[in-house]
């Protein structure tokens, strides 16, 4: 939606040095348009618009996220708005190989525990998460909370992503890498690692064959949903010409003109994500869906 | 052992002509010998049955020359008769080693060895300790004796395989073996082995009841061999599913086909049986100490099985089997440590796998079902309690939310509808429980007033539900193999609700309905034999009579109390 308000609270967003006592008062300006547009229309959609330029701008910006997070995912009323811009920042985020280092010099520490379980529950991508509860690890080292807090945040990421959290802490960008929380948390990764690359092989715990047949047919529906949606919502595809190939990675295509045609060879790359659900999504969804309430609860 | 204790029950129940003179030259090639000659029909053999040769790793060659005797030498047997074994002897020494062999070969150190599947009776002891002297005696002779214990370890070691079956069967069996590395194909073909090797040929309806017997046994024997060759491949194929699956159906099918003969109260039957359970046994021992490792590390889990639907249904599998392996070592002579260490594994792999109490079918209701007897029977009723309330909470959960409740048709579809993609209306498949059923039979057994008034509380949420309580017909005990459907031998009662209190479920589950068979109806009532109930609900996928639930607590008031301590329950899970 475009709205004249928003349009100069992005601009303002977007200024250089601002300082966070303006940028608070900005942000506090957003959330309350935001609040006054989706109150007016249930349907209203906070990524798009200039709400989404405004989200944009503020998951950019190292100090007006922290701010903005914390408060609007600790305030029930700006909950909406926070979980738009979680989702910026996860999207953002999403391939990152190391945790986001976050400024949170000017949050509450109350507020930055309740933003950092609620990233958590709101599976935001590991990256933005981890970074979120290991800068809180770093900008409170001795609160007692932030401590009890740390270990359950620790914990769920261990369990829950171990994969993506083993890489996020072993890796040489992070810069959290002296802190106890991720050399611990390394090492009961690296532990479970070791434990898991000594169980043999076993023939006996096999899919069936029936369940082969199942599996690879829910994957391709899954596949396929994935590809309609991202086609469906690419703008690049508005302006792109799309040719499918069975056989070559190599093709030479042909354009004709008046007349005459020309030949140009396009090599194909291959783009893939993969992204780590939790494990409990592939054992006990149930369970998985009871921890994250209970992160979302969690105060 | 017990596994020699099969093939020596396959032995001896062999024929000397066409069946043990064809499968020693078997045993002989496996061996490394050049056999030279077989045994034939209508042939002068101036004693020996067979010869071979051996040459041993230094080059040095010797002459094998066998007598094959069928079954236990007593002294008529080494001296009397036209089969004697003293004539034979000294005919191949003389006549054999003189006349029948080429220079080369006389000049060769000779082993003559005779070969039984029984053993040398008491009462020719001496007579034979004469024979090996007289033949020692010899130039160029030693003697050897191969007798049933001799043979099984030998034949473990070099032809345990599909070689063994010289009849039905053979081709099955083969194709189990070939197909070991697809549990399910290896497991289809094996029944289908069992059933060719337990047909019962027309010609036998017209045989005395002597012979009926005999030919039973037989077959029963070369069944259970070939559970045990398939156990002994499985292990150097890496996988032991199809030995731990096909011990269940094979016990199953030998007791259905002596029920039909009326031979299950027969001592050579029973001792068949025994050795079969024994290696059964093993097989599962052998089986859980490969996999709960695995079992109780979900990352693994979930690798094999990526989807939660998939998981759930390896999880109450293993579960069950594992149950299922503590209930069968209730009735065997085990030391009291074994079981514990299996029921702390038990509730280790409860503790590890959270969708335990969490049932996505109805039909793995039978699986925890089975847990609970366990547990009753080794007298944990803490832990039965823990695993009780943490379902009830579970199921409370579901039916409130009206979502992913347990599917009735036990199909996987189905539960991928449900519990997956959520494609399924949310009571589409939850039309019968016979879970909820168990259920309250379990609290009222478990005298669990609170978690039977909780079930109580859920009454209203049932409502279009039909709770179906499961009882057996006498024919439960032959279905393994017949023709007989799920339906044919059910005899169910639809419950209006629960009773008032703990005691009065109890009743209201014992008691049968029109058409179920009394207790006193079953061949293995009274007997350890009962248990194969317990097999016939895993694998056939019946639910466990409420009856077993009060023999297993009977049973347990006759062990001593078991150590368990809180680290000992599940908890973590519920």
């Amino acid at each position: 939606m475009r709205d004249p308000d928003l349009l100069e609270i992005y601009f303002a967003l977007i200024s250089a040095n601002l300082n966070s006592t303006d940028g608070a008062a900005l942000l506090d300006r957003l959330a309350f348009r935001a609040r006054d547009m989706a109150g007016q229309d249930e349907s209203f959609d906070f990524q798009s618009g200039h709400t989404g330029d405004c989200l944009h701008a503020v998951a950019d910006s190292g100090l007006l996220f922290s701010i903005a997070l914390s408060r609007w995912l600790s305030r029930d009323a700006d909950i909406p708005l926070g979980k738009a811009l979680q989702h910026q920042a996860s999207v953002a985020r999403l391939d990152q190989t190391h945790p986001q280092s976050y400024d949170l010099q000017h949050v509450e520490e109350p507020d930055a525990i309740v933003a950092a379980k609620r990233l958590c529950a709101l599976a935001a991508a590991p990256a933005v998460s981890l970074g979120w509860a290991l800068s809180m690890a770093r900008q409170f080292p001795d609160s007692a909370s932030t401590a009890s807090a740390l270990t359950e945040l620790l914990d769920y990421h261990i369990h829950e992503l171990p994969r993506s959290t083993q890489t996020l802490l072993a890796s040489s960008e992070s810069v959290f890498g002296a802190l106890d929380a991720s050399i611990n948390g390394l090492r009961r990764l690296q532990e479970s690692e070791a434990e898991l690359s000594i169980l043999p092989h076993l023939r006996e715990l096999e899919m069936t064959a029936d369940m082969r047949l199942i599996f690879s047919t829910l994957k391709r529906n899954e596949h396929r949903e994935i590809h309609r949606q991202a086609e469906e919502r690419s703008i690049f595809a508005l302006v792109t010409r799309r040719i499918h190939l069975k056989y070559s990675l190599r093709p030479t295509i042909e354009v004709r003109g008046e007349g005459s045609s020309t030949e140009s060879q396009m090599a194909m790359v291959s783009h893939e994500l993969t992204v780590e659900l939790p494990l409990s999504e592939g054992a006990d969804p149930m369970l998985g869906r009871a921890k994250r309430n209970r992160l979302w609860r969690g105060r | 052992m017990s596994l020699q204790l099969v093939l020596q029950n396959y032995l001896a129940s062999l024929k000397e002509r066409d069946e043990l003179d064809a499968l020693l030259p078997e045993l002989l090639m496996a061996m490394g010998h050049s056999v030279l000659s077989r045994p034939q029909v209508g042939v002068a053999q101036a004693g020996v049955d067979i010869l071979s040769s051996f040459t041993d790793s230094e080059g040095n060659e010797e002459l094998f020359m066998f007598i094959i005797k069928f079954g236990n030498i007593g002294r008529e047997d080494l001296f009397t008769g036209p089969q004697a074994i003293l004539p034979s002897a000294r005919e191949a020494y003389t006549d054999f080693a003189r006349h029948r062999l080429t220079e080369a070969q006389r000049a060769l150190s000779k082993r003559l060895v005779i070969v039984s599947t029984g053993r040398v009776k008491q009462e020719a002891t001496a007579g034979f300790a004469g024979l090996a002297d007289e033949v020692n005696q010899q130039p160029g002779f030693s003697f050897k004796f191969w007798g049933i214990d001799q043979l099984t370890p030998m034949i473990e070691e070099y032809v345990f395989d599909e070689a063994l079956l010289l009849a039905n069967g053979k081709s099955d069996l083969r194709a189990a073996l070939a197909g070991l590395e697809d549990s399910q194909a290896a497991i289809h073909r094996f029944i289908r082995f069992v059933e060719a090797c337990l047909v019962i040929p027309d010609s036998d309806s017209s045989a005395s009841a002597a012979t009926r017997r005999r030919k039973f046994l037989r077959r029963c024997a070369a069944a259970a061999m070939g559970h045990g060759v398939l156990l002994v491949w499985g292990r150097t194929e890496g996988n032991l599913k199809p030995a731990a699956v096909c011990g269940e159906y094979l016990l199953l099918r030998l007791w259905a086909q002596a029920v039909d003969l009326g031979l299950t109260d027969d001592q050579d039957f029973r001792d068949r049986l025994e050795a079969t359970m024994g290696v059964h046994l093993s097989a599962l021992l052998e089986y859980f100490a490969k996999v709960l490792p695995t079992l109780k590390n979900l990352r693994a889990l979930v690798r094999y099985r990526p989807n939660p639907v998939f998981y759930a249904q390896l999880i109450f599998e293993e579960v069950g089997r594992l149950a299922t392996l503590l209930l069968l070592l209730q009735y065997a002579p085990v030391h009291q440590g074994i079981r514990s260490g299996i029921r702390l594994e038990l509730v280790e792999v409860i503790n590890a796998n959270s969708i335990a109490v969490r049932p996505l079918l109805d039909g793995q209701g039978i699986d925890l079902s089975l847990v609970f007897a366990a547990l009753m029977g080794e007298g944990d009723t803490a832990s039965c309690r823990t695993v009780l309330q943490g379902m009830l909470v579970q199921l409370r959960n579901a039916l409130v939310n009206n979502e992913r409740l347990p599917v009735d048709t036990d199909l996987t579809e189905d539960a991928i509808a449900v519990h997956f993609t959520g494609e399924a209306e949310a009571r589409a498949f939850f039309k019968t429980s016979t879970l909820i059923p168990m259920l309250a039979t379990v609290s009222g057994f478990l005298d669990d007033e609170r978690a039977h008034g909780f079930l109580r509380g859920l009454a209203p949420h049932l409502d279009g539900v039909a709770l179906e309580r499961w009882y057996p017909t006498a024919d439960l005990e032959r279905l393994t193999g017949s023709t007989l459907s799920l339906g044919a031998i059910s005899a169910s009662r639809v419950i209006d609700g629960f009773q008032s209190d703990t005691q009065a479920e109890v009743q209201a589950s014992l008691r049968l309905p029109a058409g179920a068979g009394a207790e006193a109806d079953f061949r293995w009532h009274g007997s350890d034999w009962e248990v194969l109930v317990v097999l016939s609900a895993r694998l056939h996928r019946h639910p466990l009579p409420t009856s077993y639930f009060a023999e297993t607590l009977a049973r347990a008031r006759s062990f001593e109390p078991p150590d368990v301590d809180e680290s000992g329950q599940p908890g973590a899970s519920s």
